[in-house]
């Protein structure tokens, strides 16, 4: 169960974040900004070894002691965060990635909207609702 | 746990433990080898091969000796490997069979049966040898004591008994035996351990598949592991040792999470004791002895034993000298204990745990500095950054709860805390050059300045650490943790400092929610320190923010207002307009596509104010300056005429330009097509993302031609393809410097509400040229200018000047004169505006006359011409009648008039030739015919405009008493002339009798005649319609010498006896000569004209004649005809002679008066004083003789 998904574009800005507690908004603000930190180590330090093709899921970025913070790239330089809890010891790596993999398409059906455009920060409701099912229901 | 072990030292270092070896037999031989065997065993690696698969290892083995005995044998059940002798060695130096025989033998006996009681069997028979120099030359030894052993004890295992020869006996032979000893120790330890430890795990894995039945403890399978583990580290095979405390851990963590979901084991609930130690982790080599037996009771509370563990855990990965590692797992490992604590609900008193993991990071931190080598420095910074910022975490928690932080006193209770945990922190190990952790803690802890050090210099070293390893946001997080310390505790600069990082970082990557936090820190920085114009700046962005609450947003907004209420007069603050105001769009406005010199240059300005409330605007101002490009200027002036309104109309229509050319749009930051609009879609980049895509269509054909596929391809895939890299390409934030604000267009004093607003600046447009507009300031209330960046894509508008200018044109066809003409008098306003009942002044040369067309006025040489209100660029005609008067035209020669007109705008007046071609000309002949005379007057049309002739009259106006009678028919056909089309008149001139007085004058005076005839114009040249309005046209001729003086007849005749002339044949020309009129003169001359191919004159061709005293001379010549035919009568000429010294007469005087020579000369007549009557007559001219027919036709 995610307490945070954030979509960051490729220049690092946020299109989208939604939180399970509305109130803790802002420092989920700040951790998934200093995610970055980690995104960009990952990404520089794999474009050297430029073999097959990338790992899109970048697994755990950091973790403090109440949350874990988990990455993942797109192709196109979009990045995918996800917060979840520490406590939630049940969470296993699979299960994160099947959480990327479908806001992945979440994200893909957003881009393929005609009346979207990319680099806008996302403001579709079905996104919106389908990714705080993702984050309650962990499916 | 026997007393024993109880005893011993706390710690024990598996370092300096050795493989425990017996030695049995010969104890006195064995005490000299030992050093030696001691010191050279560990010399050479020994590779150590071992089953199932498992990587060989080169192993160093030590080894430390122990007499045999019972007791020391491992019992079954025993597993504390490392103080258990692994390999039992029997020493002998007996060279004697029989000796062996007899005793050796027996007590080799006993000693394998008791290492067989207890089921070893990893023995070896060293049986030691003098070097014996006889002894080798013997051919054939007999029986050896070896062999003997071999025989007795190892038939199987030849290699357990070896012979050595002494090395202190004779050092130099014995090298290669010794040295083969040594290696057979090894092998023979090695698989010896290998035999063991194969048998030790199936124990341990026994133990584990246990692990769920009831009376299992982990304690005491970790510490029967951890025997595996030790003598691994023992054997030197750290890492393997390593796998065998991550398998521990992993089985713990295991347990600990189940209990999430299952029950609880019992042992574990012995770890789930409150809490009431925390001291930290020691990263040391040896083992902490009380740990384990503290674990071995059941006695271990849970952080003890994590940190027993973990600290095993880096020993091993101290050993493989990975320090990085031991950061890496640090984190992750605090982390996990905490959740473990958690998990377990296991009580502690509040700070405790923030203690432990403080000084666990410090412990390891402090580890990781002892190698600082600049590969493991790079190699663990990547980890320590984050302890060190989970370390100052840790420690702005505990001085949270001690009542450390700034502006905060610990009351007794914080202080009792403090006392406490600083208890449970336990005494700091007595190694100490530096300051353990612990106390570091027990300082920090001690008193608010120690703690304010302490943590500063924690954050500084997180900070630092992170902005090394590259993660600034990292860094800038916990720079704005410090702010807030640095806030508290009174130093609002250097917490601006970090704030103003941490707000640049945020706004690089538009975290808006970030940056309005940021925001509101600052602001309360800027307010603590006073700094009323940043203060007042930040409130201004914070009030502005739509990411903060609207409460907070109008505090902020009215904390602004006060302020800028409240200045001092003359402050002028600036600050950037994109963070309170979007510029949405700004326009020209251009009436008519141009904007004139001394006009009102109006720009229509659309901004989106973010600010809560309406915000009075002093003044705007939009600057402008002259674009230097002028090749530009006259694409400038060229877009004027006509193309702006369609692109201002043509908003979307532009949008559609940005589709299809897209390079011309994305960089327009020098002006390429100078706009007069620009909105923010403009504004912002294109994004690559939404151009149009070209593509074509390819098919693709299969070998018989037929197609295969159909495809859509871009032919350029590769320029939208391409990657564009995301990093380094932050937003700029920049600032923007005031430009020159000289030239401006101004808006002084009107609101901005909320949202949109539109608002126009106004300036006069100076000199001509294209301006590009520069930045727009808003100024509030008095002193908070709000400056944007210089506008791009550039706008720019175009100031003209044009002269007014007044032309005066023709129609279609030629301008005639004598006729009504049509012109227009074209005013063309220019840049400027004509005002109403503004005159025009035209006068024109004599003879040329106007009128306006739309006036029924008579034409006039003067007049003025009111001209309406005009607009720019506008042009006036005005159209006028035309008279030029029509002259008597005796030739085609075009009249030229000028009009002078004068103009307001003008100083001097202006010339304008304008040439009238006349319609037709009259010209006069007099005709003769003997002594009658007729005048003609002939009018020939010279333009294509037919006229229309009436009424002509031809009235002598001299007094003499001459009658012309008119000739023309007075009705029929209409008189109509055009272009080559002439009409004639005729008139008799009937001269009075005249009387012999008057017979004398000789030469009559001229008549003086006028021609007078009305015409009008024909409209119409088909229908021959005219104008209804006729004109007059009056021409005077003067006729002169119109009396007939002489007549002259000529007659060719045949020569007397023939009949016809002859060509060849002589003829006579008969020449008469007669007087009609009294002439002055008497004397003439003759002249006979030939053509001399036809006439031949014989004699004189001249002849002066006088008549004198007679009327009428006869004359003959003789001529001959040279051809034959009718041949046209010789010419004869008569002219006046005048002799030569003849003084001239009373009447010729005048005349004759220039002309006295001392020649005769000859002077003619004027046409009709002389009348021919044979003019043009011809002669029959039969061929000469020898032509047959001849024929009289000879005329007269």
């Amino acid at each position: 169960m995610a307490v945070c998904v954030a979509v960051i574009g490729k220049d690092n800005s946020p299109k989208f974040i939604s939180c399970l507690n509305p109130e803790l908004e802002l420092q989920f603000h700040y951790k998934v900004h200093t995610s970055l930190d980690v995104v960009e180590e990952k990404l520089s330090s794999a474009g050297i070894n430029t073999g097959d093709v990338r790992e899109l899921y970048l697994g755990l970025l950091y973790s403090t002691e109440e949350h874990k913070i988990f990455g993942y790239v797109t192709n196109t330089k979009i990045k995918f965060i996800v917060v979840v809890e520490s406590a939630n010891t049940l969470l296993r790596d699979n299960e994160v990635r099947t959480m990327f993999r479908r806001l992945h398409n979440l994200y893909t059906d957003v881009v393929c909207n005609p009346f979207y455009i990319p680099g806008d920060p996302i403001t579709s409701k079905n996104f919106d609702d389908t990714v705080k099912s993702i984050m309650v229901n962990n499916i | 746990m026997n007393g024993n072990e109880e005893t011993e030292v706390n710690e024990l270092c598996i370092m300096d433990c050795k493989p425990l070896l017996t030695y049995a037999g010969d104890g006195a031989l064995f005490s000299s080898l030992q050093s030696l065997l001691v010191q050279s065993l560990p010399q050479e690696p020994a590779e150590w091969r071992r089953s199932y698969g498992r990587p060989v290892k080169s192993v160093y083995v030590g080894a430390s000796f122990v007499p045999f005995s019972k007791e020391t044998l491992p019992k079954e059940g025993q597993w504390q490997l490392i103080q258990q002798p692994i390999f039992h060695i029997y020493w002998t130096e007996c060279s004697d069979v029989d000796v062996y025989k007899s005793t050796v033998r027996d007590d080799i006996e006993n000693w394998l049966k008791t290492l067989n009681q207890h089921n070893i069997h990893d023995w070896m028979i060293v049986l030691v040898e003098t070097y014996d120099i006889k002894k080798s030359n013997k051919l054939l030894p007999r029986t050896t004591v070896l062999d003997k052993i071999r025989s007795d004890f190892a038939s199987k295992h030849g290699d357990r008994c070896l012979s050595v020869i002494n090395p202190i006996r004779s050092e130099s032979k014995s090298a290669d035996s010794w040295r083969g000893l040594l290696s057979r120790v090894r092998l023979l330890l090695l698989s010896a351990y290998n035999r063991t430890l194969i048998r030790f795990e199936e124990v341990i894995r026994d133990q584990r598949e246990r692990r769920n039945e009831q009376g299992w403890s982990f304690s005491q399978y970790f510490l029967l592991q951890e025997e595996m583990a030790f003598v691994l580290e023992m054997l030197g095979i750290y890492d393997e040792a390593l796998v065998q405390y991550d398998e521990l851990d992993a089985l713990f963590t295991q347990f600990v999470l189940n209990t999430n979901v299952g029950e609880t084991p019992v042992w574990l609930s012995n770890f789930q004791g409150p809490l009431e130690s925390w001291s930290g982790i020691v990263l040391a080599q040896t083992v902490n002895q009380t740990q384990r037996m503290l674990l071995r009771a059941d006695r271990t509370s849970l952080l003890e034993f994590r940190s027993y563990l973990f600290s095993r855990q880096c020993a091993m990965l101290l050993l493989t000298f990975k320090p990085w590692e031991i950061a890496q797992r640090s984190l992750p490992f605090l982390h996990n204990c905490v959740q473990e604590l958690d998990i377990l609900e296991i009580s502690s008193p509040p700070g405790a745990v923030a203690c432990w993991v403080f000084l666990c990071c410090l412990e390891v931190l402090h580890t990781c500095e002892r190698f600082n080598d600049s590969g493991q420095v790079e190699a663990y910074s990547l980890y320590t950054a984050s302890l060190w910022a989970y370390a100052r975490d840790k420690l702005r928690d505990l001085g949270n709860l001690c009542g450390l932080m700034p502006g905060h006193e610990p009351t007794s209770e914080q202080l009792h805390t403090v006392v406490g945990l600083s208890a449970g922190m336990g005494d700091s190990p007595p190694n100490g050059t530096q300051p353990s952790p612990t106390d570091k803690l027990r300082e920090a802890l001690s008193s608010k300045e120690a703690f304010r050090k302490h943590y500063l210099e924690l954050a500084e070293l997180a900070m630092g650490t992170y902005k090394h390893i590259g993660r600034i946001r990292s860094a800038r997080l916990i720079g704005q943790d410090l702010a807030a310390f640095y806030l508290s505790l009174g130093e609002p600069q250097k917490a601006v400092v970090f704030l103003s990082d941490a707000l640049s970082t945020c706004e690089e990557e538009g975290w808006k929610k970030l940056v309005a936090s940021t925001r509101l820190s600052l602001a309360t920085c800027y307010q603590t320190m006073q700094d009323t114009e940043r203060y007042v700046k930040t409130c201004a962005v914070i009030s502005c923010s739509a990411e903060l609450e609207m409460d907070i947003r109008l505090k902020y907004f009215e904390e602004m207002m006060n302020f800028l209420d409240n200045v001092k007069a003359g402050t002028l603050w600036v600050s950037s307009l994109n963070d309170c105001f979007q510029l949405k769009s700004v326009e020209v406005c251009v009436e008519d596509g141009v904007l004139i010199k001394n006009s009102t240059i109006r720009v229509r300005l659309e901004v989106e104010s973010l600010f809560p409330r309406t915000v009075n605007c002093r003044r705007a101002a939009l600057s402008f300056s002259e674009h230097k490009d002028t090749p530009r200027l006259v694409a400038g002036s060229t877009a004027k005429s006509g193309d702006p309104p369609s692109r201002q109309a043509g908003g979307p229509r532009r949008s559609a330009q940005n589709l299809t050319v897209p390079q011309q749009v994305v960089d327009n930051g020098s002006c390429d097509i100078p706009l007069h609009r620009c909105s923010s879609e403009d504004m912002q980049p294109s994004n690559p993302a939404l151009l149009r895509l070209h593509m074509v269509e390819h098919l693709d054909y299969q070998q018989d031609k037929s197609l295969g596929s159909a495809n859509l391809v871009s032919p350029n895939p590769k320029q939208f393809l391409r990657r564009t890299d995301s990093h380094g390409k932050y937003r700029k934030v920049s600032t923007t410097t005031k430009a020159d604000f000289s030239s401006a267009l101004l808006a002084d004093n009107f609101p901005l509400n909320p949202g949109k607003n539109v608002f126009i600046v106004t300036a006069k447009a100076a000199e001509k040229g294209l301006y590009r507009l520069g930045q727009l300031s808003l100024l509030l209330t008095c002193s908070l200018e709000l400056l944007s960046p210089v506008l791009s894509p550039s706008v720019c508008f175009t100031v003209t000047h044009e002269p007014t200018s007044v032309t005066l044109n023709k129609g279609e066809s030629d301008l005639l004169a004598g006729l009504e003409q049509d012109m227009v008098l074209t005013v063309h306003s220019g840049s400027s505006v004509i005002e109403e009942d503004t005159c025009l002044k035209l006068r024109t040369s004599r003879g040329l006359q106007m009128q306006l067309k739309s006036s029924s006025e008579h034409l006039a040489r003067e007049l003025i011409v009111y001209l309406p209100e005009t607009q720019p660029f506008k042009t006036l005609s005005v159209q006028l009648r035309v008279l030029a008067d029509q002259p008597p035209q005796k030739d085609s020669t075009v009249i030229e008039h000028k009009v002078m007109l004068s103009c307001p705008w003008a100083s001097e007046e202006k010339t304008i030739t304008l040439h009238f071609q006349p319609p037709f000309m009259t010209t006069f002949r007099l005709h003769t015919a003997n002594t009658r005379k007729f005048a003609q007057v002939v009018v020939s049309g010279l333009n294509i405009q037919m006229l229309q002739l009436k009424k002509p009259q031809l009235v002598p106006i001299s007094s003499q008493n001459i009658q012309l009678v008119s000739m023309n028919p007075s009705a029929g056909q209409d008189l109509v002339i055009g272009n080559g089309l002439n009409v004639s008149f005729m008139w008799e001139l009937q001269l009075p009798i005249t009387g012999p007085l008057e017979e004398m004058v000789p030469s009559p005076p001229p008549i003086k005649t006028e021609f007078t005839m009305e015409y009008s114009a024909i409209l119409n040249s088909e229908t021959l319609e005219t104008e209804q309005k006729t004109l007059l046209y009056k021409c005077s001729f003067e006729i002169v010498d119109y009396k007939t003086l002489f007549v002259v007849r000529s007659r060719v005749e045949p020569a007397k006896g023939s009949e016809f002339c002859r060509a060849g044949t002589m003829c006579h020309l008969q020449l008469h000569v007669q007087r009609v009129n009294t002439s002055p003169h008497s004397s003439l001359m003759y002249e006979v004209l030939t053509d001399q191919t036809m006439w031949a004159v014989c004699g004189k061709t001249a002849a002066v004649i006088s008549l004198d005293s007679v009327e009428r001379q006869h004359v003959t010549l003789d001529v001959m005809p040279l051809i034959g035919g009718f041949l046209p009568l010789p010419l004869v000429r008569l002219s006046k002679y005048i002799p030569a010294d003849q003084k001239p007469s009373g009447k010729d005087r005048k005349i004759d008066s220039h002309s006295l020579t001392s020649h005769p000369r000859l002077e003619p007549f004027s046409p009709g004083q002389v009348y021919n009557c044979s003019k043009a007559q011809q002669v029959h001219v039969l061929p000469s003789t020898t032509a047959s027919v001849t024929s009289d036709s000879s005329l007269p």
